[in-house]
């Protein structure tokens, strides 16, 4: 049970960040409009958040300092400030969408208008951060995440072929009828959808709030290796089920009721129950992580006490900017924007910002200053350097196709 | 955001029958995506597969889709006389999609499955009347 336990920031991190509102939407829209020949993104996606969390857990278990500090430090305040104008930017747009998605699921619940729960869902979420023990939060939200594993069943279900499923993602086409630009712009969205900056940022903050040490570095590679395949694998099993019931029947996916339907017909009102909650743990996860990375990462760039272990009187301004992010978010979500385009074009934004947060990861993560005798690897820097040629390219495509695509459409 | 948004949400004039029949077929294509979730959503209601709430959303949705889709539609100029006749046939095919999606909706708001369950040759009728027309179309 300890083991289990032990890799919850983990499982959180990975369900939050790779089951929230978007990735939700994004793969079930992706598997409806592309069946499985996008798949392939979602697992060089894991890789590369594998890659860079490891590090960034590393860092914040050696040094004992979230890697947000170290940026700031090492690379100076004008490079801190471009990566932290960008991630905050992004995960303002996220926070909103998961607000949103919060509401949405209990819409799909009580059919109660979801305008109607965002009061009480950004109320919860607050309640949560300012009451609720670090590890119980993590433990509740990423734990009740894993009821998502109803869309591995369903896929199961459904019986799939699977000779054609694994043909189809290992020799990927573009289908008739979907442009090769609409194609790489829904690949460079599921790739900024799997390495979301916010990720590592709560991941290593996580790590200090945990008390991290370098005694915690099997639990640091355990969390990474067992929560991120995790969010992939599922992630890919939303995908198969909209690829096997939507696709045949050209239903392109624009809600999150769409988005369960498949697994719905595969497994009935249990199967629903399931995925409610799983929907509303994911996207509570993700509201959590990325209200508190918020306030991790601009409490970290200014010097000011930070940490929701730290007591409100203690930690005034972080408990304040966390209170603020989830209060804006409110409202945008109030205006009745549609939370599912916030959320798809907060992933093209996240594309676009990765270099700001991976290059410096990898720079601290090389830094015998900070990490003594544990820098990385030959392999681990090579590995790295290509995935930071990938998130290079990503980045500078992926305003160029959002213009060429009309955002995909 | 702002631009982005915009790039979702705007709609520019068709100046040619060729944009013009461009349109129209996305448009139909777009509303026989709302059908066929209708579809799906029957079939999960004659199984008693799914529950009210969820049904009454995902109808509810299905039927905003499909108004959405026919309100963009109808605000494009037809740049001619032909396209006038192309109107006719898409506008009216999609007013009976929202009509019909109207109905589910209110079905199943009511908890109405047998009324749920009555639309479904109606649904299939109409969802091969858009596919021959999406294909007319090109």
């Amino acid at each position: 049970v300890k083991k289990v336990v032990a890799v919850s920031l983990g499982v959180l991190t990975a369900i939050g960040g790779f089951v929230d509102i978007g990735d939700l939407v994004a793969n079930a829209e992706v598997g409806a409009r592309f069946g499985f020949s996008l798949a392939w993104v979602v697992v060089v996606g894991v890789i590369g958040i594998c890659l860079f969390a490891e590090m960034a857990g590393r860092v914040a278990a050696v040094s004992t300092r979230p890697v947000f500090d170290l940026v700031r430090e090492r690379l100076g305040a004008r490079a801190a400030l471009a990566n932290l104008v960008a991630s905050s930017f992004v995960n303002f747009l996220t926070l909103a969408a998961e607000v949103a998605g919060i509401a949405l699921a209990l819409q799909l619940a009580t059919s109660v208008s979801y305008l109607l729960w965002i009061p009480f869902t950004a109320l919860a979420v607050w309640l949560v951060i300012w009451r609720v023990r670090f590890e119980t939060m993590e433990r509740i939200f990423g734990l009740a995440g894993l009821s998502l594993v109803a869309f591995a069943v369903a896929f199961w279900r459904l019986g799939p072929d699977w000779g054609s499923v694994i043909h189809a993602a290992t020799h990927p086409v573009v289908p008739s009828g979907e442009g090769h630009p609409t194609y790489l712009f829904f690949a460079v969205s599921l790739f900024g959808a799997a390495m979301t900056p916010y990720e590592v940022f709560f991941f290593s903050s996580g790590a200090v709030e945990e008390g991290w040490t370098p005694r915690d570095l099997n639990v640091n590679r355990a969390n990474v290796l067992v929560g991120f395949p995790l969010g992939g694998f599922l992630s890919l099993a939303i995908m198969g089920t909209t690829a096997l019931v939507l696709a045949p029947r050209h239903i392109g996916v624009a809600n999150l009721a769409q988005v369960a339907l498949p697994s719905v017909l595969a497994l009935g009102k249990v199967g629903l129950a399931f995925l409610l909650v799983g929907f509303f743990a994911a996207t509570f996860g993700a509201a959590l992580e990325t209200s508190l990375s918020s306030g991790y990462i601009i409490s970290q760039f200014f010097g000011w006490q930070w940490g929701k272990r730290v007591r409100p009187v203690d930690a005034p301004r972080f408990h304040a900017v966390v209170l603020i992010s989830v209060v804006l978010a409110t409202m945008l979500v109030l205006t009745s924007i549609d939370p599912i385009k916030v959320t798809e074009y907060s992933l093209v934004l996240s594309a676009l910002a990765l270099p700001l947060t991976y290059f410096p990861i990898l720079v601290i993560a090389n830094d015998p200053d900070y990490m003594g005798e544990r820098t990385n690897s030959r392999l681990g820097n090579a590995l790295a350097s290509v995935f930071l040629v990938v998130v290079l390219v990503a980045s500078a495509a992926a305003i160029p196709l959002m213009i060429a695509t009309k955002a995909g459409q | 955001v702002a631009l982005a948004a915009a790039l979702g949400a705007c709609v520019g004039p068709a100046r040619t029958s060729q944009s013009y029949t461009k349109k129209a077929s996305h448009s139909v294509q777009d509303t026989r995506s709302a059908v066929e979730t209708a579809r799906l959503a029957v079939d999960a209601a004659d199984g008693d597969r799914a529950t009210g709430p969820y049904l009454s959303v995902l109808l509810g949705q299905a039927e905003e889709e499909a108004s959405s889709v026919q309100t963009t539609f109808d605000s494009v100029q037809p740049p001619n006389e032909a396209s006038d006749r192309l109107r006719d046939d898409v506008d009216g095919l999609l007013g009976e999609a929202v009509s019909d999606l109207g109905d589910l909706r209110i079905a199943a708001r009511r908890g109405d499955t047998g009324g749920i369950a009555e639309k479904r040759a109606a649904l299939a009728d109409l969802s091969r009347r858009l596919s021959e027309l999406e294909d007319r179309l090109g």
